[in-house]
């Protein structure tokens, strides 16, 4: 599951954080403080779910954007996020798609109430957007250095 | 322009309300007022936290702060923030910022998500009763199928089963060149029990011959009730047809062919019957008439449990 972040002006790209479904279902769970999940429909992701996932990928994504824009100084035009559902096939299908050139991976595990729960954040940026950022690293490179 | 604007913000089917830095609410549409019951006069220039506070807590704060000194946007569900408004509808929220000049403003939108949560709640009812009807209905199956294939007085199998399984023995048999044993049971003066001790009592005497039956054979064997007080018992992959006399000593030795029924002992005995493929048939009826006429020759020997195998 794909929660998706698109940022523009200065730098352009998407930011995604994605989880295995078996893992977003028990954050859903432990979002909704509810102990143990569905046995029938454990797997089948309502409108609800993915309100929930935007929710929480707004926030993760928001903080790790909106700190590269302010240590970099650049100005961003956030958009809500968009909630997928991906099979592993369609996912690398759609990274090879949609024109970014650069990616940056992070992976990160959450903590909640004693539960690890394992996922990634994937930063997809144009070819643009990525010299942009590398001129813009240069140039705090280089005023340390003065 | 602008006032058509405001017109289409008043209209609009979601909740608007529009703050400034100050906090102090500009716009509160028509929708607002009809999920708060608040009108538009008491709002305009109030504090927003005052007019909503359940919205006067720290992550809102923090998170509309965020908002306005970053322009980043910000969404809440109305699964993990309830009762945002009020306790009657599932609201979500949505915040972003837009500037007119230098002064800055917030835009909360509220979308109203209860159809959702009603909608999900009906399917997730129906899912239950499908899935708890799916249970029942798998369960009758699995009794249906015991009934069809399996003798309700004894545990074993029928003939239907017998039938079905014995084919696909007899077929591997034939292909691998195995031996395929079939004993032919007939409980010794049956009639005489039900005569003498009742129905009931040879009822018991059925079911315990099917268990001395299944606990003398092997896993892959199969016991069958071929009617009355006839068993029968498929010895698949002997490699030799003496192995039958392993089946036969613990048939014979089982320490449970006692049985006490209304304070008398029943004692159980057998008349066995053994044929095997190819030796005495290439059909599965032929070897039934071929073990069926070995039992009637142990039956008219002497003494008890006596057995007939043509091999031997």
């Amino acid at each position: 599951m794909v929660s998706s972040l698109s940022f523009g002006e200065k730098l352009t790209g998407k930011a995604n954080l994605i989880f295995p479904a078996e893992k977003m279902r028990t954050f859903i769970n432990l979002c909704l403080n509810k102990e143990e999940a569905d046995r029938y429909c454990n797997m089948n992701f309502t409108d609800v779910d993915f309100d929930i996932i935007k929710e929480i990928g707004n926030i993760v994504l928001n903080c790790i954007i909106g700190e590269v824009g302010d240590y970099l100084n650049i100005n961003l035009n956030y958009a809500l996020p968009e909630v997928k559902v991906f099979n592993r096939i369609n996912f690398s299908k759609d990274i090879e798609n949609n024109g970014y050139m650069h990616v940056l991976i992070l992976y990160i595990t959450f903590v909640i109430d004693d539960t690890e729960i394992q996922g990634a954040i994937v930063v997809d940026l144009t070819l643009n957007s990525f010299i942009g950022l590398m001129e813009k690293i240069d140039t705090i490179e280089a005023e340390l250095y003065e | 322009m602008n006032n058509i604007l405001y017109d289409i913000l008043n209209d609009v089917n979601e909740g608007i309300v529009i703050f400034n830095e100050e906090r102090k609410i500009s716009l509160w549409n028509n929708y607002m007022e009809e999920i708060t019951g608040i009108s538009k006069e008491k709002v305009i220039n109030s504090n927003i936290y005052t007019v909503l506070p359940n919205l006067n807590v720290n992550y809102f704060i923090k998170a509309a702060d965020n908002v306005l000194k970053n322009g980043c946007k910000m969404f809440f569900s109305a699964a993990m923030h309830k009762e945002m408004i009020n306790n009657k509808e599932y609201l979500n929220l949505k915040i972003s910022r837009f500037e007119n000049g230098n002064t800055k403003f917030l835009l909360l939108e509220f979308i109203d998500v209860t159809n959702q949560f009603v909608q999900i709640s009906t399917l997730k009812n129906h899912v239950l009763e499908l899935y708890e009807i799916n249970r029942e209905l798998k369960q009758k199956e699995k009794m249906i199928k015991k009934l069809a294939y399996y003798d309700n007085l004894t545990g074993a199998a029928n003939r239907t089963l017998f039938y079905e399984i014995a084919e696909k023995f007899l077929h591997n048999s034939k292909r691998n060149n195995n031996l395929l044993g079939l004993m032919f049971i007939d409980v010794d003066k049956f009639k005489s029990i039900n005569d003498t001790y009742g129905h009931e009592a040879g009822d018991r005497v059925l079911a315990q011959v099917a268990n001395i039956l299944k606990e003398a054979t092997r896993r892959n064997d199969v016991v069958a009730r071929h009617g009355g007080d006839e068993f029968l018992i498929l010895l698949p992959d002997i490699k030799n047809y003496k192995n039958y006399e392993v089946v036969l000593s613990r048939i014979v030795n089982n320490k449970n062919k006692i049985i006490c029924y209304d304070g008398n002992e029943i004692n159980i005995s057998f008349s066995i019957g053994v044929s095997f493929y190819p030796y005495d048939g290439n059909s599965i009826d032929q070897l039934i008439t071929a073990a069926d006429k070995g039992m009637y020759i142990a039956k008219n020997r002497d003494g008890e449990d006596n057995c007939f195998c043509s091999c031997s």
